[in-house]
């Protein structure tokens, strides 16, 4: 077999499919993209082999019917109790401040240890530049920049390697003052949960002490009063002699909510704004039209919105207040979605658990797929923080998993569905049972969170 | 190429698409899980027994784009895929008499196979979360053994589906006994 043109052709073609293969976000990955356009076409062709599951389909769309009104409701009930849980319950850190909430509502990948949130009140003209943000009794970082137009804040967290915050280790005993010290960044050490840096103790620390916000020692600091008390987190022993502090939220993955601490004249609280998740302009109907993957351990479908329709990667995709996957390709006549089922989706998650009042932050949940088709979605689950067993001893407890924020593509407060949790500290396996499959659905919605971001952002003419 | 030819080439990304959405369906709904045979690839394997050698490049983008069609896998590495396909039979072709059964059962073994284990390796290299566990590449093998028999018993059907016929090379001894 000789090399003539069409074989160099063909064979040169094949090696660039398989680099493009490996990088989905390249420019020829798009133009590729626009290549196989009219394969959109043969989908639509394919499309009535969902009438083999028609039956299933329509016992999933009644049963959807029956519960959407309560779920939405349940979803807008953890909303509430997320703003109660949000706020301190220490006497001396509510005295003599005003706060207003705010929902994080994304992370810049440049800047990991900045956070955008949108606030839940008017009253971005009250709010400086440097005033403490805080989550319950926890110390998160400080206002960075301020825009009053959209009602946003860009928040510097104390786990930035630049940042620094005076501190002071509580006491021994009454007579005992504590320790001040600097804090700031995270400790350099791979494979380990991520502690904060301790710098220039006054005096030797003792593990197992929490550390608090004093900036009585940073004559520049401009709301010192106002962040005094708040709890960083407890120290520990990184290496001998040398010590951390063990952050009580979960910087990382379990951020989903602040509250900006302010002096009470600031401004009068004004009534908060209600954002509704579920508003129709929020959502694009959509509709599916193909939901047989291949692949066994795979699990997707194709929805008739295009990139230029409005799709982008990583937006999430409901049916009624549940989430069904988030969409994995934006293309030039359609789009792929990865339902929950498939392998590497990767979501935020709170939850509300059996005999737990607050909400549960959950962290990220990575998606390992299904044992066998139509069985429950398993999820790795790594808590930074255990939780406690049941009050009958019991190891394992029942939880309900809703969205958290954090990310453009994902509004929090969808449900994703219902598992038992185990107790302690690990990384686990969770199993967790979606109340309808998403595959015989034909209508969805897909979240426009990032499209009007970019709408947003965009510089006007 | 006359317009019938034309005709066959739609004919087969048709078929090729509903081959693909059906074993989907066995995958998805039927409860066959990893046992479902992919019957596109059978059809590929069989066709690329039958039709002129010249004419495996377009048998296999069009292999590539009626899976592009149903798979939520990305677009080049589906076409990688099915051009290797396409590459691996041609070369078998100058080799070998793929048209036998057991060759062909063969190779659509070690094809659906490679393409299972080439699609979960690109899935897990662009899945940033997913760790590299090749478990799911592993179990491959049944929808390989699968589509070898689907392809030894149901080869001869599959190439001759309704509307194939023009893309299929006429024998000798068959273009003889007509003019006979």
């Amino acid at each position: 077999m000789g090399l003539s043109f069409a074989r160099l052709v063909y064979l040169a073609f094949t090696l660039c499919c398989i680099v493009l293969a490996f990088m989905p976000q390249a420019k020829a990955a798009r133009w590729l993209d626009l290549c196989v356009a009219p394969a959109r076409a043969l989908g639509e062709v394919a499309s009535p082999i969902r009438w083999l599951a028609r039956r299933d389909a329509m016992a999933a769309e009644l049963e959807l019917v029956d519960s959407v009104l309560a779920e939405s409701e349940e979803s807008r009930a953890l909303g509430q109790e997320e703003r109660y849980f949000a706020m301190p319950d220490e006497e001396r850190l509510i005295s003599g401040r005003r706060f207003v909430h705010a929902q994080v509502v994304r992370r810049f990948s440049d800047a990991p240890d900045r956070i955008e949130c949108a606030l839940e009140e008017d009253a971005a003209q009250s709010i400086e530049v440097e005033m403490p943000v805080v989550l319950s009794n926890s110390f998160v970082g400080r206002v960075h920049s301020i825009d009053a137009l959209h009602r946003r804040i860009i928040v510097h967290m104390v786990t930035d390697k630049n940042f620094r915050v005076g501190a002071r280790s509580d006491g021994i005993d009454a007579n005992d003052p504590g320790t001040a010290l600097v804090v700031g960044g995270l400790v350099a050490a791979k494979d380990s949960p991520a502690l904060i840096s301790v710098h220039n103790p006054e005096r030797a620390l003792v593990a197992k002490a929490t550390i608090r916000v004093d900036e009585e020692f940073n004559k520049h600091a401009r709301h010192g009063e106002l962040s005094k008390g708040f709890r960083l987190g407890v120290l520990q022993t990184e290496a001998p002699d040398r010590f951390a502090i063990a952050p009580e939220i979960d910087f990382a993955n379990g951020l989903f909510r602040v509250v900006v601490v302010l002096p009470p004249e600031a401004s009068p609280e004004t009534k908060p704004i209600e954002f509704n998740v579920f508003a129709d302009e929020n959502w694009r109907a959509v509709l599916a039209y193909g939901a047989c993957e291949p692949a066994p351990w795979r699990e997707g479908l194709k929805i008739n919105l295009p990139r230029r329709g409005g799709a982008r990667e990583g937006s999430a995709v409901i049916v009624g207040p549940r989430l069904v996957g988030f969409i994995s390709h934006a293309g030039t006549l359609e789009s792929d979605v990865a339902l929950l089922g498939d392998r590497g989706v990767s979501v935020p998650a709170q939850a509300r658990v059996e005999g737990e009042v607050a909400p549960v932050v959950l962290g990220r949940l990575i998606g390992l797929g299904r044992k066998q088709s139509g069985g429950p979605a398993r999820f790795r689950w790594s808590p930074l923080h255990p939780l406690a067993n049941a009050a009958n001893g019991a190891t394992t407890r029942r939880a309900r998993l809703f969205t958290g924020a954090g990310e453009l593509g994902v509004p929090r407060g969808l449900l994703i569905g219902d598992t038992n949790l185990p107790c302690g500290l690990g990384s686990y396996e969770i199993e967790v049972n979606e109340r309808v499959d998403a595959r015989l659905l034909r209508e969805l919605w897909v979240w426009r969170g990032i499209e009007l971001e970019e709408d947003r952002v965009k510089p006007r003419p | 190429m006359n317009r019938t030819h034309y005709f066959g080439w739609l004919f087969l990304a048709v078929w090729a698409v509903w081959l693909c959405a059906f074993s989907g369906y066995l995958v998805q709904f039927a409860g066959l899980g990893h046992w479902a045979p992919q019957l596109a690839t059978a059809l590929f394997v069989a066709l690329a027994a039958r039709i002129p050698v010249s004419d495996i490049p377009k048998l296999a983008l069009t292999m590539g784009l009626a899976r592009v069609a149903v798979s939520i896998d990305t677009p080049a590495a589906v076409l990688a895929s099915a051009l290797s396909i396409g590459l691996v039979l041609r070369l078998a072709r100058s080799a070998i008499q793929v048209e036998s059964p057991v060759i062909a059962a063969a190779l659509a073994f070690l094809a659906c196979t490679l393409e299972s284990a080439w699609l979960e390796a690109v899935h897990l290299r662009t899945q940033p979360t997913l760790e590299a566990d090749w478990s799911a590449a592993a179990f491959a093998w049944p929808a390989g053994i699968t589509t070898a028999i689907a392809t030894a018993a149901f080869g001869g059907v599959l190439a001759n589906l309704p509307g194939l016929g023009n893309l299929i090379r006429r024998k000798t001894w068959a273009v003889g006994a007509s003019l006979r």
